[in-house]
């Protein structure tokens, strides 16, 4: 076997394709309603068209809000055996060996992480993971993806001169919000496939219990601190739960009795280097900003605009921590 | 001439570094508190070699030499002191007095213990009445059969509370004196004989635990007779000898990490409108303590290259000591200045830092001796001879 | 039983700074170190030899400086380091280094597992794992917690979003390993030393792994660098909502 497999191309690569997902409410999910409207400027702009897969099962509104979005032909695939990311590669790599694109895009998801590479090796061409922000030359037709590095402290950005399809998986907010236009016409066509028999070779069960290991203060992501005008704790630790972050505080709180002293956040605390660290009703005088010197992006929530950390903040909300913490929560959520 | 490190110290120095950091520096404020030997790092330390740095692997070590040993000592020291003396009293002083001048049984009977970190080992040298004056010991071993009776004691032991195996010094024969007539052994703690008085109360390095050692009766087989009887005198201060370029390195760590904190708190302090480190003299204090440290250094690894290559030394040792406690406390005196009023603190590492640096000046051989030890080496170069 | 581990060299983070108001990345110390990622996956693969006894061989690509990296993985206990370089494999991309790896684990034979970290963080790309194994032929396994032998088939426990599920696959399989899914063992120092005065990995060239100049062209080229906003200290927002927004657009939550 060698590596130029011949994808003895059955026409030459054309059209944008767009793997499209759905929500949990079983509507085409927002990023991939976004990603075909930004498929549809790509193709206006090269002359072609936009086509989206989806592929699974319970599939039968998504359509026209595909088309609604920018898609010209929608091809639904669907079939129980889908789950299956064996079978997704398998449906969508035949797919699309018979028409093949000039450019593939995915949504940034667990589903692009399976498929978008195994397909990407499979033709023979390149991948653009992550893509913060998409170009598409339309001098040379290639496709530019901006996409971070090292966690995000800068960004590279790489092109895919000839391979074909030019694959990419996209981060939300890359194109904006899609217009979508109801009057817009496009067709629906069922994927022919043949899944009888079919077996994936991983199985998977579950969910499971695993309780991965501890990460310490020091080295956590994200952090809610609470200082003197919290208020609340309770409030203070549902926004912990609510960003993954661990609970910490300014020296006061301990004081409080709302956390032990390996939780202070501090000059004669943990100094931490989080990406996220929301300070909750922390002034933030010198001794506390040491210990988050190397913090990526901090939020302070406090009563007074004057205090330094809220001068000194990333972003700020001047307040009652524990109405603009509830306000926070429930934005959250949804 | 090449200056660079050897790839695989590079490699050491990058492993350790981040065992330091990982294992060592989350506790370091608890063990000082809480006035406790951090057994939990002593076993990881083992674990990765820690325990056995300069040794051949033949005998459990890691075989980096004592460049390699230097590494460790300055790697460990930037963030403990505390762990480092543990370590530093096991390998440089305990283990090596065996290394040096123990048989090939002893070696592979009590060097691989150590060397593996299976055993701690303490140095038992000093007594109330025989502090720089080593040669003034009084613990008695007396010959009967094929055994020595042990009996006196040691005092400020570091590892004393914790050790398995200890090399120490007694008399053997009170009429010749320290020439020929103090002999060195190795002993088992867990003898009949063997006790520990009650651990010392420091103002630094609580994290290390210092105790009397207490023989009583305490019958020692000849096999174990370290060195040549009537000769244990050589081979302690020999071990002293190698001990000190080490020492020195731990202190080179300590002076490091009161630079960084120091330009790290600099960086960030504001007052009168600006970052501190725009102050003359605090610019000032920071080129002081980096001169120093670049300095010692330099005198450092030179001392383990000689050590490594074989050649004399003990000037040099007794330098790097010397330097190397002076210029730590110097460096911690100036970071703790600098950081001002939270230097003074007892939650800030600073305040840790300069209660453990002072013991440098002290242990292993006071400043003093040191300064002795380095003139007479240099006079006697020139034909005056002053040690007696 | 034969396992591989692909690891890759990338720049120490803690050697460079970014300054965003100037667009440039100023490398105050060139420093390399092993993907977090892939020492996870050789610490999965060790434990997997200290628990069932296997041949743990690790691959790396690189210039002459991934010696390091393969020294340091046989000083963590791995039996055998294959240095896979050439000049024709400079600039090589996910597409090339999967065939690259590929390649190699098919000169080796006989191996029924093989390991990499998710994502490599001077990329962040996470391709080459699920690549390696269209390449071969093979099933693989994202975001492994923990990996198990079992009979003739590897267990893993993966996470897929906040949840955890149990997979299972024959072997021979891939299985990529999450980051920070375990804490990986230091090396023995004695091993580092014995690494560089006894030791030395092997060394595959194009010619070595039967690949010729068109098989390792690549599909994706670097056009240059971009960088976040400059920080924008005390900016006052006016609602919760639009903070959320902000997190959201800045990629500090998704």
């Amino acid at each position: 076997m060698t590596f130029m497999d011949d994808m003895s191309m059955a026409t030459e690569p054309r059209d944008i394709w767009v793997v499209a997902e759905l929500g949990a409410d079983g509507q085409a999910s927002p990023l991939s309603l976004e990603i075909v409207g930004g498929a549809r400027m790509m193709a206006d702009g090269l002359g072609c068209y936009v086509h989206a897969v989806v592929m699974g099962t319970g599939l039968g509104d998504v359509a026209p809000q595909l088309i609604a979005a920018g898609a010209d032909r929608v091809h639904v695939a669907d079939d129980p055996a889908l789950e299956h990311s064996d079978a997704r590669c398998k449906v969508l790599g035949d797919l699309l060996a018979a028409q093949p694109p000039e450019v593939l895009l995915f949504s940034a998801s667990r589903l692009a992480e399976d498929v978008a590479p195994r397909l990407a090796q499979r033709f023979n061409t390149g991948l653009l993971a992550h893509c913060t922000s998409l170009q598409m030359d339309e001098i040379e037709r290639m496709l530019i993806g901006t996409h971070p590095v090292f966690n995000g402290e800068y960004y590279e950005l790489a092109a895919c001169p000839s391979a074909r399809p030019a694959i990419a998986t996209i981060e939300p907010n890359t194109f904006g919000p899609p217009y979508p236009d109801s009057y817009r016409i496009g067709e629906t066509e069922t994927v022919a496939m043949d899944l009888s028999g079919f077996e994936s070779r991983v199985q998977v069960s579950g969910p499971v219990e695993y309780v991965p290991p501890e990460v310490p203060l020091r080295k956590a992501k994200r952090i809610v601190a609470a200082g003197r005008q919290a208020g609340d704790f309770e409030s203070v630790k549902q926004l912990a739960e609510a960003l993954g972050a661990h609970v910490a505080g300014a020296r006061e709180a301990m004081d409080e009795g709302w956390i032990a002293e390996e939780q202070v956040v501090g000059a004669t605390g943990e100094t931490v280097q989080p990406d996220l660290y929301v300070a909750v009703g922390i002034r933030g005088d010198t001794y506390h900003a040491f210990g988050i010197r190397d913090a990526k992006f901090v939020v302070a929530i406090h009563p007074e605009k004057d205090a330094p950390l809220v001068k000194t903040a990333d972003a700020a909300l001047v307040g009652d921590p524990p109405k603009i913490l509830t306000e926070l929560i429930e934005a959250l959520k949804s | 001439m090449d200056f660079e490190f050897s790839p695989e110290h590079v490699a050491l120095r990058k492993m350790l570094r981040e065992f330091a950091e990982e294992e060592v520096r989350p506790l370091a404020k608890t063990i000082d508190r809480e006035h406790r030997v951090p057994w939990e790092t002593l076993k990881k330390a083992a674990k990765i070699g820690l325990l056995g740095v300069p040794f051949p692997q033949k005998y459990g070590g890691m075989g980096a030499g004592e460049t390699g040993y230097c590494i460790a000592m300055e790697e460990i020291g930037r963030v403990c002191t505390s762990t480092i003396t543990n370590i530093g009293a096991h390998i440089g002083i305990a283990a090596m007095a065996i290394y040096l001048d123990g048989t090939e049984a002893q070696k592979q009977k009590y060097l691989v213990p150590l060397a593996s970190g299976e055993k701690i080992g303490a140095f038992g040298l000093t007594e109330p009445n025989a502090g720089s004056d080593a040669a003034a010991i009084r613990t008695r071993a007396v010959r009967e059969g094929d055994s020595y009776i042990l009996d006196g004691s040691k005092i400020y032991i570091t590892n004393g509370p914790i050790a398995g195996i200890c090399s120490v010094l007694a008399v053997t024969d009170p009429t010749l004196g320290a020439r020929g007539g103090v002999t060195a052994f190795i002993i088992e703690t867990e003898w009949e004989g063997f006790k520990i008085g009650s651990q010392e109360n420091k103002m630094g390095i609580r994290g290390s635990s210092t105790s009397e050692l207490i023989f009583d009766n305490l019958r020692v087989p000849q096999e174990n007779v370290l060195g040549k009887v009537g000769l244990g005198f050589v081979t302690f201060m020999k071990t002293l000898d190698y001990g000190r370029a080490s020492l020195g390195a731990g202190c080179l760590g300590g002076a490091e990490a009161a630079l960084e904190a120091a330009m790290q708190w600099a960086k960030a302090r504001n007052q009168f409108g600006t970052y501190i480190a725009a102050k003359q003299s605090i610019q000032w204090m920071v080129a002081d303590i980096a001169c120093e440290v670049e300095a010692l250094r330099s005198l450092i690894y030179r001392t383990a290259w000689l050590i490594d290559s074989s050649r004399p030394f003990s000037r040099e040792a007794a330098m790097c000591k010397l330097y190397g406690s002076e210029v730590a406390s110097r460096a911690i005196n100036k970071a703790l200045q600098i950081h001002g009023a939270l230097g003074y603190s007892s939650d800030f590492h600073i305040e840790r830092g300069w209660r453990d640096a002072r013991i440098a000046e002290i242990f292993e051989g006071t400043n003093e001796i040191q300064r002795i030890v380095i003139a007479s080496d240099l006079f006697q170069q020139i034909g005056v001879r002053i040690r007696s | 039983m034969r396992v591989v581990v692909a690891i890759k060299q990338v720049l120490d983070p803690t050697g460079f700074t970014v300054n965003r108001r100037a667009e440039k990345v100023f490398v105050n110390r060139e420093e390399h170190i092993i993907n977090p990622a892939d020492r996870c996956a050789l610490e999965v693969a060790l434990q997997i030899k200290d628990a069932v006894g296997a041949e743990v061989v690790v691959l790396c690509g690189g210039p002459e400086r991934a010696n390091d990296a393969l020294r340091y993985a046989w000083a963590m206990g791995a039996d055998q380091g294959i240095h896979l370089t050439d000049k024709l494999f400079a600039g090589a991309d996910g597409l090339v280094a999967a065939k690259l790896l590929a390649a190699a684990i098919r000169k080796l034979g006989d191996v029924e597992l093989a390991l990499t970290g998710d994502r490599a963080l001077d990329t962040g790309a996470g391709e080459v794992g699920p690549r390696l194994a269209e390449a071969l032929g093979w099933p693989h396994i994202l975001a492994a917690r923990t990996v198990e032998i079992n009979n003739g088939a590897v267990r893993v426990i993966a996470s897929v979003g906040h949840q955890f599920f149990a997979m299972q696959a024959q072997r021979p399989a891939v299985v990529i390993v999450a980051a920070g899914a375990n804490k990986p063992r230091y090396a023995h120092g004695g091993r580092i030393m014995t690494s560089y005065r006894e030791w030395k990995p092997e060394v595959w060239s194009a010619s070595d792994l039967g690949l010729t100049e068109a098989d390792v062209k690549v599909a994706i080229e670097k056009r240059g660098q971009a960088f976040p906003p400059e920080r924008q200290p005390g900016t006052i927002l006016s609602s919760a909502d639009e903070l959320v927004g902000m997190l959201k657009r800045q990629r500090i939550i998704s």
